[in-house]
């Protein structure tokens, strides 16, 4: 059975509490699954004249929004007229039951009447809008904004033809590469068609919407039909959100370039909260070596992993909205704000001063922090002592030397002015305000953290995107062997 | 036996759909009564739902089942109590009028089909019906006996008018009292209608009821 089918059904029900449950039933489904994302609660009235049947409400920049349904028999009657003048202030959704009038013209709109923000429409209307989210179901943005939003006269003839439309706007894009003009034509006229009973706000949703499926079907945002010119800086998040995922999610290669016009102006402390969900390696990769030049920190954290990966292993993430970059044993996250990083703990035992020493055989560094068994922390300043390894093996020469073990670290950012603090027990490093690359940070943390690490393997991914070839020989038959 | 659909007067009545509209409003607006149909809202094919119908008394000829006979109200509903609860079913018969008119004597049978419908609805569940009636008019009659209008006595008197509305059966004056208390009278004119909050008062109180429901 059809919705209009159960519908009348339902109003046949002899009781008319048992009726009253069943049309409310059916009508809060239908407009679920029109639009996914509205909450539906019926008020137990029926076809009152103030209380609304049903009340949608759902989040809208952060906000709750709600939209009251009433429902009528008839939505085409000239008694209709009072409904509007009653309820209309409030743009609700009249959905009429069982009236098969003219709504393209009707009896209530013969002195000029309008809906205002309302919208009207009836059970065929909503049949219509339904088969089209069942061909296919991306159509629920289209019939989305329409139920929450909607307005204006919407019968089964004008519903057919915006869901229809759409429906082809969404099909064209998958020839976007090859017909370009002819998809943006279609999007265009399909944009045209739904705007007329959408507000402005409505209108930006469905645009914004339909333009991240041109960009997943390997479209240019810049040259979408949209009625403003593309700047991804304008879009608030949910919409910069929806884009940067459908490029992550498109089929298509997307060119470096393609990356920096659309996310080069997000900062890495933001970028977790833009894209809003864990992501890692894949076409996240390819978007973190695109937009890498961009990206600076002043606050960086590693966690190790129990033990390193069987196969080298490189890839961006992002974990709980902070990125990060996996290089075998080690997870490093940046950040501007340090306090991301305020719980965090190194879990490691920190190195014994025996151990560290090709750690702090490189240039730079300041100071190095031990950590005796029964003196607490002792730092031993070593920018004035001279060579570091001179001053290294003179502690390691001193009684009981073997258990120091190096608390933290002082050294100079490479390439910078700036100086790290390191703290290896928590292995978190700390740029003292400074935004530093995040190549830099990433090979520092390495550097520092990491057991199991391979600079030139690390090197290679930052510098390519691409995983490094794998540390093998090569028999004389060619086979690889480990 | 298929029940063959009775077209009424009211069904065919266009004229009275903005008294039962109005009526409906004011009820509606009180927030004791939840209509939730009326003799103009149709089904698909334009004909009216048949809740609004009720069953009269009809006398049996022999050996032969009675053809049953019904009667069709303006407006449908629930009365609630105080608090909102649903109660007893209410059917509401809506007359528009800008004077008198006739309807001292439609008030009569009015009563008549309400006595009618309230026995058999009870014989059908073998209790008294939980069921009220509403007389709702926006222009007053009767006026020289309009506090006896919802008596006992006045059904019994217009029974005595309508006997075929019995159905061949004697009136019962314990089943009239049982109705009297089941009479509604209602005078809502134009200035009754005035009386209706303000669009701003009732968002208050529809979000109120909205806030309650949640």
């Amino acid at each position: 059975m059809t919705f209009v089918g159960d519908l009348h059904a339902a109003l046949d029900t002899p009781h008319r509490d048992d009726t009253s449950d069943a049309v409310h039933d059916l009508v809060g489904n239908a407009l679920r699954r029109l639009d996914p994302s509205v909450e539906v609660q019926r008020t137990h009235y029926f076809t009152h004249t103030f209380v609304p049947d049903i009340v949608l409400s759902w989040n809208h920049a952060g906000l709750r929004r709600e939209r009251h349904v009433h429902l009528r028999f008839s939505v085409t009657s000239g008694a209709f007229r009072q409904d509007l003048d009653v309820l209309g202030s409030d743009a609700p959704l009249f959905i009429g039951m069982t009236d098969r009038g003219d709504l393209d013209t009707p009896e209530w709109a013969t002195n000029g009447a309008t809906t205002n923000g309302s919208l009207v429409t009836r059970a065929e209307a909503i049949n219509d809008l339904e088969k089209a989210t069942r061909a296919e179901t991306r159509a629920v943005a289209a019939t989305g904004a329409l139920v929450r939003v909607g307005h204006g006269v919407l019968d089964e003839q004008r519903a057919g033809q915006v869901s229809n439309e759409y429906v082809e706007a969404l099909h064209s894009l998958g020839g976007i590469a090859d017909a370009l003009e002819v998809t943006k034509a279609t999007v265009e006229a399909a944009l045209v068609t739904i705007n007329k009973y959408l507000p402005e706000d409505g209108q930006l949703d469905i645009e914004r919407t339909l333009q991240a499926e041109w960009i997943r079907g390997g479209g240019d945002p810049y040259d979408f039909p949209s009625t403003t010119p593309w700047n991804p800086e304008l879009l608030d998040l949910p919409a910069l959100r929806r884009v940067l995922r459908s490029l992550l999610d498109s089929g298509a290669p997307v060119l470096p370039e393609t990356w920096q016009r659309n996310a080069g102006f997000i900062k890495a402390e933001d970028l977790g909260a833009v894209l809003g969900s864990n992501l890692r390696g894949g076409t996240f990769n390819q978007m973190a070596h695109a937009l890498m030049p961009n990206w600076t920190a002043k606050w960086v954290w590693a966690e190790r992993l129990p033990s390193p990966p069987l196969e080298e292993t490189y890839d961006w993430m992002i974990d709980g909205g902070i990125l990060g970059i996996e290089a075998n044993d080690l997870r490093t996250f940046f950040a501007d704000d340090g306090r991301h990083f305020k719980d965090k703990n190194g879990g490691n035992p920190l190195p014994a001063l025996s151990e560290a020493q090709q750690m702090l055989s490189q240039p730079g560094l300041m100071e190095v922090g031990l950590r005796g068994l029964r003196e607490g922390i002792r730092y031993e300043p070593l920018n004035n002592a001279g060579d570091v390894f001179a001053r290294i093996r003179e502690i390691l020469s001193a009684p009981d030397a073997s258990s120091y073990r190096v608390q933290s670290v002082k050294a100079s950012v490479p390439g910078t002015d700036s100086v790290a603090d390191i703290n290896l027990d928590r292995q978190v490093i700390e740029l003292n305000g400074q935004s530093t690359p995040i190549s830099t940070l990433a090979r520092m943390a390495t550097r520092f953290f990491s057991r199991a690490s391979r600079p030139e393997g690390l090197d290679h991914f930052l510098a390519t995107g691409e995983l490094p070839a794998a540390r093998a020989t090569t028999d004389e038959t060619g086979d690889r062997a480990a | 036996m298929a029940i063959e659909f009775q077209t009424g007067a009211e069904e065919t009545h266009k004229i009275g759909e903005g008294g039962a509209a109005q009526i409906r409003r004011w009820l509606d607006s009180t927030y004791r009564f939840k209509i939730y149909q009326s003799i103009y809202d149709l089904d698909p094919t334009g004909k009216p739902y048949p809740k609004l119908r009720v069953p009269q008394l009809v006398a049996s000829s022999e050996g032969a089942d009675p053809e049953p006979r019904y009667e069709r109200f303006d407006l449908i509903g629930t009365v609630l109590d105080e608090n909102g609860v649903s109660g007893n079913t209410l059917y509401v018969e809506c007359k528009k009028y800008s004077q008198a008119g006739n309807q001292g004597t439609l008030y009569d049978e009015y009563l008549a089909v309400c006595y009618s419908a309230f026995v058999h609805l009870s014989r059908q569940v073998g209790a008294p019906i939980d069921v009220e009636f509403m007389w709702a008019t926006t222009h007053p009659f009767s006026l020289g006996n309009y506090a006896n209008l919802t008596t006992a006595d006045q059904i019994q008197a217009a029974c005595a008018t309508h006997p075929d509305r019995l159905g061949g059966d004697a009136f019962d004056m314990s089943i009239a009292r049982q109705l009297e208390g089941r009479l509604w009278l209602a005078v809502v004119n134009q200035r009754v209608d005035e009386m209706i909050m303000g669009l701003e008062l009732q968002k208050v109180v529809v979000a109120r009821i909205l806030e309650l429901g949640r």
